[in-house]
């Protein structure tokens, strides 16, 4: 995953979620809820970011936690959406 | 607290519907009021946690000589019967009422409404019915109804993949049980089928039609820095209308509490001194 993949995420994360952090702090393998405080009100938020931030539709059935545990997840679950 | 600019009293009021129930409501009222206001709540969850920045809104209101009135609509909050048996129709008959009873306790003057959500899309919608209602004034309104119901539904399934890990349903599931004749349980409120279908009929894109001289603000409150497209096009459709994005967390849908003071503010400013007040751009 490139760094500049990752660092668009975290950006938008950031942005959309109001988190009182630099992205650059946010690190790639920790957990999204237990360690950055994204519930369950925000998630929504997030998945509206990465469809605008990327340009992808993410469907009912592919709301899993897998695949907003963490940073790298988020990442692998766009790419594999990219290449639909 | 009373704002010290001007003093005014705190009551809750009781107002009878006619059918048995009734609405209860918050006034803050002035000694001498200058305009009469109507704040129209959010639905579902969204009026738990805007309920601080909507009371803090009101206080404000009084202490700059405003009287407000907020209300729950029936099957919400304090007021009376269970959520599934009203619908958009009913809730607009509750505007109704609390506008006469907001003119009786300050008469004389002239009427505003103000909403958050689909409060603000309701009061939208009572305004075109009112042209004594002069003024509007909205805070992150709902434009489709349908698009609204989607988004919560969407977030219904988000909250059950943070609890079971999966979710349990589709949004097309759910919708298919709606258009069955199904209640649906949406974080607790029984979503039922008449209030599904007059939320999808909801469209302020395309209706109703507003008086020339009322007087509209509208706030796009949300991460992003400008107006969205559909917030533009509903400006558009007005004749005297000031359209603003905040940049601020979107307060209604937040565990914690978020500081409004700024969006309080420049609502009231707007209010009293008319469309010379400075931008908000409150941030995080």
């Amino acid at each position: 995953m490139s760094a500049d993949f990752t660092s668009r995420i975290k950006a938008m994360m950031v942005e959309r979620l109001f988190m009182a952090i630099a992205p650059e702090e946010i690190e790639d393998s920790k957990s999204l809820v237990r360690d950055y405080g994204v519930d369950s009100l925000n998630l929504l938020e997030l998945v509206v970011g990465v469809e605008e931030e990327f340009g992808v539709q993410i469907g009912d059935t592919e709301f899993r936690v897998s695949n907003f545990e963490t940073v790298d997840a988020l990442a692998a679950f766009i790419t594999a959406k990219l290449a639909e | 607290m009373n704002d010290p600019a001007m003093r005014f009293s705190e009551q809750q009021i009781v107002m009878e519907c006619g059918d048995r129930n009734w609405l209860v409501g918050l006034a803050f009222v002035p000694d001498r009021p200058t305009a009469r206001c109507l704040i129209c709540n959010p639905l579902f969850e969204e009026r738990k946690t805007a309920q601080r920045a909507l009371t803090n809104l009101a206080r404000k209101m009084a202490g700059r000589g405003l009287a407000a009135l907020l209300f729950d609509y029936r099957g919400c909050g304090d007021s009376g019967g269970e959520f599934a048996e009203f619908a958009v129709a009913d809730w607009l008959a509750d505007l109704r009422t609390a506008t006469r009873q907001l003119a009786s306790l300050a008469p004389g003057c002239e009427t505003v409404y103000c909403g958050l959500r689909f409060g603000a899309t309701l009061a939208m919608l009572a305004a075109a019915a009112n042209p004594e209602v002069k003024t509007c004034c909205l805070w992150a309104p709902v434009v489709s109804g349908k698009q609204y119901l989607f988004e919560e539904l969407r977030r219904k399934i988000m909250k059950e993949m943070l609890t079971f890990g999966a979710n349990r349903s589709t949004r097309d599931e759910l919708v298919a049980r709606l258009q069955a004749g199904e209640t649906v349980d949406l974080d607790g409120y029984a979503l039922a089928p008449r209030l599904f279908h007059d939320l999808c009929a909801v469209d302020l894109a395309s209706g109703p039609e507003w008086h020339p001289e009322t007087r509209f603000a509208i706030w796009e409150i949300g991460p992003g820095a400008r107006l969205s497209r559909e917030l533009k096009n509903l400006a558009g459709r007005l004749a005297r209308c000031a359209a603003k994005d905040v940049r601020m967390q979107a307060f209604w849908n937040q565990v914690g509490l978020v500081d409004c003071t700024d969006l309080i503010d420049a609502t009231v400013q707007w209010l009293t001194e008319g469309d010379n007040q400075p931008q908000v751009t409150h941030g995080e």
